[in-house]
């Protein structure tokens, strides 16, 4: 096998942090080859230096032996590498045709399109490749899948030779994974390269020819498919065994409070979907991204509608609009905290009060007074920084804000339940102890927390009962005891090796 | 699998029905109607609002808005009046100033977007007061300066606005306006950049696309577009009026999202514009057929545009939940198996 | 955190400065009559009574909508306090009976407009174009296209010219609406929501905010203003007619614009408004007594919204190269971890 891509002594540091400490990475011509790592490790940072988003960086970058100099989006594309994005550069309301040719229409004379030919070669493309879609199919009438198809389609069109997909199968199902693998082993035997990144171990093992993985912005192995297994490669990627000992599980009081969930069943997602959470304890829901875990907490904040099963709090059952949700004492901290959390336009004072002018004051008047009094607490208690009540939440930093965000919720006075997603994600590891000790403080108060999380170590470090969701259900419900970072991960793609808890 | 071809032909089939409809309800009940004279005159009204809204359908299209047609209209009208009745300048020369000022009102507008990066409402809104202010320098004044309006007689520009037996040709340049209009949309590359930037502005720009030029073109087309009308305009009319055209900018987005014109971008063609401003006129004109005093148009006016971005929203939340519903029967489907 | 509260007061303090340079300016200018009191006076009394308006469709603003209708809800709620009063005489009952329905016919107008935009997700922008049609033409069927004069109703008049302590009452009046404006908006809950809302409704319904009841209740207060400016114009006049108002919406959209109120939601004050009405006020007087020609005063009024636009968004900017900074490392230690 000939090499194609050659990257050698890529370093990388931010604001003098070294996120890539020389990191090699070869990739054979049509070959697929996987990286993986956990969060952090430095996956992303290594693709965008390949793809140009950071340029500048130490080291060397080879294609079929000549030295390349990546400074841009344009200089990867003209080198043959392209990656496929999720959503980002489809244009729903035009064509699939459209679409694979935007930005590189064939003309005459530069004003008007060759439509015929673009159809044509559109046609050839699909054919080429087994898609399953027609030139003039609108592209916001595809499902993920499809449009999928499309960017890949607009790679193969530029000469890719090398095509990045980052988590390509995150919002698929089966079938339409499967579908994907099909293509991706069809472009393979075209002589293209693939780059796959992903967290699921399955499709690693039925996937690639060899896996790199990476850590703490290293390489630390480089598979051949022979020597790919669950247990090594997780072991690779932790790196360490983590010392279980250090986490202490809670037990729920007898009489805690208890949030039951049972058979819930959404349109698009869930499927009988069942589990009690109590006072006193973290639940933690792990799982990949689209396995369900959000909808999971979205249904509770009664955003998204269910059509099946109950959700109670101590037998009783909850109210489905939001705003009664909250009123009755249960906070959600969305994963998108800009859009979804915050009003980043008003300040401290005025996005911690949002929720809570129900209890602030009786009427409908407002004196600023008890909003800052309420605000002031809110920034000593999680110590906000900087402390200043009237800076608007856009000038924050991400740890800052979720600070905010989550503090919002814990002025409610009879706040019963705090249901988190992504507590940490984008957040630098100070904040991110400051906000673990939050949520346990809360437990201790005989609340009821509930965090999605997609880091395993966050995982295991805070929740007391771990609950791990696989398409739509639940998987596995575990006490987190002796639990390792193993464990998670094969169960999230699929494999027990613990039984599971039946506590319960 | 339904493509696009079917959602918007639907649309239009839609909007087309209710002009069929309403051309047979007025053409049973009133009389004088339905007669070669007044279809034409109906035409020729559709001529000049329509080419407002065709050149407003871009700047839609394109993601944004532009509220300054009526004053770009008056300014270009206003500029014809003075040249023909002040100068000797051959027409066709009169005609091209006209139209390079609507070019330059355009580029005006598409410069304070996409370098000020202010919206789109708010600069036109503004540039609609220049222009006007405009009208009002441009404007004929009498020995004690008071303004006063001017009759144009100079026959020659006057045939502009002519007549072939009933027929206005004036509504010829209308209908060359949808046509090409409809080609430089659907079958050049500007075109598929302006649905491009008016759908999702960053993927445009990550597939390589100069926004901002685009964005330019768009208000350019527009300001040609109501130039080209404020010609039409002072032909037939032979004077300008101060407030001419003012209002005619609401009425002309208003015949585009009759039309099936989304006001968020990416949608919608000029033929759609072209049927939306045909039943906007002939509704208007079906009312005054009848006899009836002229709030009832105002009213009837209003409440087709709400019926209709009703019906619009109504039609689009359907057609994404079947869109859905289906992806999801396909998926379960699929894991089933 | 010292230069933050210089920057905020910079901010704050940028309009009153550039209102007391204009007045120093004019003071200068004009020696002697432009701070005479009866020059003051009338400065106020062409401001108040479309600041009242503006006082209302700031909410409409701030939630991230406009409203169009504003001019025609008040040509029709004078036209219905008119008729209404000269139905029972021009009795002290039959007065208020009036000014209640207008007042009510207006905040009606108000939740037609917002039930429709959130309703059914039809942008603010058609909804009340068409709105201003309808409501405009339901003004002239009622009004027959006739003024009607309303000359002997005691309440009336003295609302339109009757003093206290020597100030018109419509002044008085005026403030007051500021004032209970600004009251509304920052010492209720309701004006909490308000810029929750305007700011991202997303977040606002995710914290238990109930959008669309928050966002029709900001348009049925424009109404309701909207019909005070048409009655206190039809008390001021003694007469009602359909157009009186029609070119209040542009005057209070600049008004709102220029006080630095953004169309985008979530931003601007009543305070800012309120400059913004005396800016221009103070600028058309100054015209005036300047001898300025009036054909400028569009001209002026179009500049002057850009230029206020234009230097919001750069101090805003220049305030922002800090956030953006800070925002840029999150995201970079967001890659990172």
């Amino acid at each position: 096998m000939n090499t194609l891509l050659q990257m050698i002594g890529i370093e990388k540091s931010f604001s003098g942090v070294k996120v890539l400490k020389g990191v090699d990475f070869t990739v054979g011509e049509g070959e697929i080859h996987g990286l993986m790592g956990e969060n952090g490790a430095g996956k992303s940072t290594l693709i965008k230096i390949l793809t140009g988003v950071y340029p500048g960086n130490s080291g060397v970058i080879r294609m079929n032996g000549k030295e390349i100099f990546i400074n841009s989006r344009s200089d990867a594309m003209a080198n043959g590498i392209s990656v496929i994005y999720q959503e980002l550069s489809l244009i729903p309301t035009l064509t699939v045709m459209e679409n694979i040719f935007l930005g590189q229409e064939l003309t005459f004379g530069k004003v008007f399109l060759k439509k015929k030919e673009m159809h044509r070669r559109a046609e050839q493309l699909i054919e080429k490749c087994r898609f399953d879609i027609k030139p003039d199919d609108l592209v916001e009438t595809l499902c993920v899948a499809k449009r999928q198809t499309v960017e890949i389609m607009k790679s193969l069109l530029l000469n890719a030779k090398l095509i990045i997909m980052d988590e390509p199968t995150a919002s698929l199902n089966a079938a339409e994974s499967e579908n994907l693998f099909k293509i991706i082993r069809n472009l393979k035997s075209q002589g293209t390269s693939i780059v796959y990144i992903s967290h699921r171990l399955e499709e690693i093992y039925a996937m690639v020819d060899r896996l790199t993985i990476l850590r703490d912005g290293a390489v630390v192995g480089v598979l051949p498919r022979e020597q790919i297994d669950p247990v090594t490669v997780v072991r690779m990627m932790i790196g360490k065994c983590l010392d279980c000992a250090e986490h202490t599980v809670h037990d729920a009081a007898s009489e805690a409070a208890v949030l039951e969930v049972t058979n819930l069943c959404s349109e698009t997602l869930l499927d009988h979907v069942s589990f009690r959470a109590y006072g006193g304890q973290i639940l933690g829901i792990g799982g990949l991204v689209g396995s369900g875990r959000s909808e999971v907490l979205r249904s509770i904040f009664g955003l998204d509608h269910y059509t099946e099963g109950s959700i109670r709090y101590n037998g009783e059952a909850l109210p489905r609009s939001a705003r009664e949700v909250s009123r009755y004492g249960i906070g959600l901290v969305p994963e998108d905290r800009r859009n979804e959390g915050l009003i980043p336009l008003l300040n401290i004072v005025e996005n911690m009060a949002l929720p809570n002018y129900d209890q602030l004051y009786e009427t409908a008047f407002v004196s600023g007074k008890r909003e800052r009094q309420l605000g002031m607490r809110g920034i000593e208690s999680l110590s906000i920084r900087p402390g200043d009540p009237n800076i608007r939440c856009i000038n924050l930093s991400g740890g800052n804000q979720q600070k905010v965000v989550i503090s919002k919720w814990l002025q409610r006075k009879d706040l019963k339940v705090l249901l988190v997603d992504e507590p940490t994600a984008g957040i630098d590891v100070g904040a991110k102890a400051e906000i673990y000790e939050i949520m346990r403080r809360l437990a201790n108060q005989g609340c009821i927390v509930i965090v999605v999380t997609s880091d395993v170590e966050e995982l295991i470090k805070i929740a007391d009962q771990i609950l791990i969701m696989v398409d739509g259900k639940v998987f596995q419900q575990m006490r987190n005891e002796n639990l390792t970072q193993d464990d998670i991960l094969l169960a999230a793609s699929r494999i027990k090796r613990k039984e599971p808890d039946h506590a319960n | 699998m339904k493509s696009k071809i079917d959602q918007s032909v639907i649309r239009k089939l839609v909007s087309l029905s209710m002009v069929v409809i309403m051309v047979a309800v007025f053409s049973a009940t009133a009389q004088s109607f339905l007669t070669s004279r007044n279809i034409f005159s109906v035409l020729r009204e559709v001529s000049v609002i329509g080419l407002l809204s065709i050149g407003v359908t871009f700047v839609i299209i394109g993601g944004g808005i532009d509220i300054s047609t009526g004053a770009i209209m008056a300014v270009s009208a206003m500029i014809c009046s003075r040249l023909v009745n002040m100068t000797l300048m051959p027409i066709w020369l009169i005609v091209c100033i006209a139209v390079g000022a609507g070019i330059l009102c355009g580029l005006i507008n598409g410069l304070l977007v996409t370098k000020l990066k202010m919206s789109e409402l708010i600069t036109t809104f503004a540039t609609m007061f220049i222009y006007r202010g405009i009208v009002y320098m441009l404007a004929f004044r009498d020995e004690d300066g008071r303004l006063i309006t001017k009759a144009i007689t100079d026959k020659g520009f006057l045939t502009i606005a002519g007549k072939w037996g009933n027929f206005y040709p004036m509504t010829l340049v209308w209908i060359a306006a949808v046509v090409i209009g409809y080609l430089l949309l659907k079958k050049t590359k500007l075109g598929t950049y302006i649905y491009a930037i008016g759908t999702d502005r960053k993927a445009a720009l990550f597939s390589g696309i100069k926004v901002d030029r685009i964005k330019i073109a768009t208000f350019i087309i527009s300001g040609i577009c109501a130039a080209t009308a404020g010609v039409l305009l002072v032909a037939w009319q032979a004077s300008v009026a101060l407030s001419s055209g003012s209002g005619m900018e609401f009425q002309a987005i208003a015949a585009a999202v009759v039309g099936g014109i989304a006001l968020a971008g990416g949608r919608g063609d000029t033929i759609g514009t072209a049927i939306g401003s045909i039943f906007m006129v002939m509704l208007i004109n079906g009312i005054y057929k009848y006899g009836l005093p002229t709030e009832i148009q105002t009213i009837t006016y209003g409440v087709v545009i709400v019926i209709m971005s009703v019906f619009d929203s109504i039609y689009f939340r359907a057609l994404n939940k079947r869109n859905q519903v289906t992806k999801r029967a396909v998926g379960r489907k699929g894991e089933a198996s | 955190m010292r230069t933050d509260n210089v920057k905020r007061w910079a901010r704050m303090a940028q309009k009153p400065l550039m209102l007391a340079a204009l007045i120093v300016l004019m003071a200068f200018l004009a020696p002697g009559v432009f701070l005479s009191r009866s020059n003051i006076a009338s400065i106020l009394m062409a401001v108040c009574i479309y600041g009242l308006m503006v006082c209302g469709t700031i909410f409409p603003l701030l939630n991230g909508g406009i409203d169009l209708s504003i001019g025609s809800v008040g040509a029709l709620a004078g036209s219905i306090c008119v008729l209404v009063t000269l139905r029972y005489n021009s009795s002290v009952g039959g007065t208020v009976l009036g000014i209640a329905c207008g007042l009510a016919a207006g905040i009606l107008c108000g939740i037609f407009n917002g039930f429709i935009s959130y309703q059914f997700a039809v942008p603010a922008f058609i909804v009340t174009l068409a709105s201003k049609n309808i409501i405009y033409g339901i003004a002239q069927n009622i009004t027959g296209m006739n003024t009607i004069l309303s000359l002997d109703s005691k309440v009336m008049n003295w609302i339109g010219t009757g003093k206290i302590a020597g100030v018109n009452f419509t002044i008085l009046f005026f403030l007051f609406i500021v004032v209970a404006t600004y009251f509304l908006l920052n010492h209720t809950k309701f004006g909490r929501y308000t810029y929750a809302v305007g700011g991202n409704a997303k977040s606002a319904r995710f914290s238990g905010v109930k959008v669309n009841l928050i966002g029709i209740s900001a348009y049925a207060i424009s109404g309701f203003t909207a019909a005070l400016t048409g009655i206190v114009l039809s008390c001021f006049n003694r007469q009602a007619v359909a157009t009186q108002c029609s070119g209040y919406d542009g005057d209070v959209l600049v008004a709102l614009v220029v006080g630095g109120v953004s169309l985008a939601g979530g931003e601007g004050t009543i305070q800012g408004a309120a400059f913004g009405i005396l800016l221009m006020g103070i600028l058309n007087n100054a015209m005036v007594l300047l001898g300025v020609n009036s054909i400028y005063q569009d001209l002026l009024k179009g500049v002057i919204v850009i230029i206020a636009v234009a230097l919001d968004m750069y101090v805003k900017n220049k305030g922002n190269g800090l956030s953006r900074n800070i925002w840029n490392r999150a995201r970079r230690s967001a890659v990172n971890s």
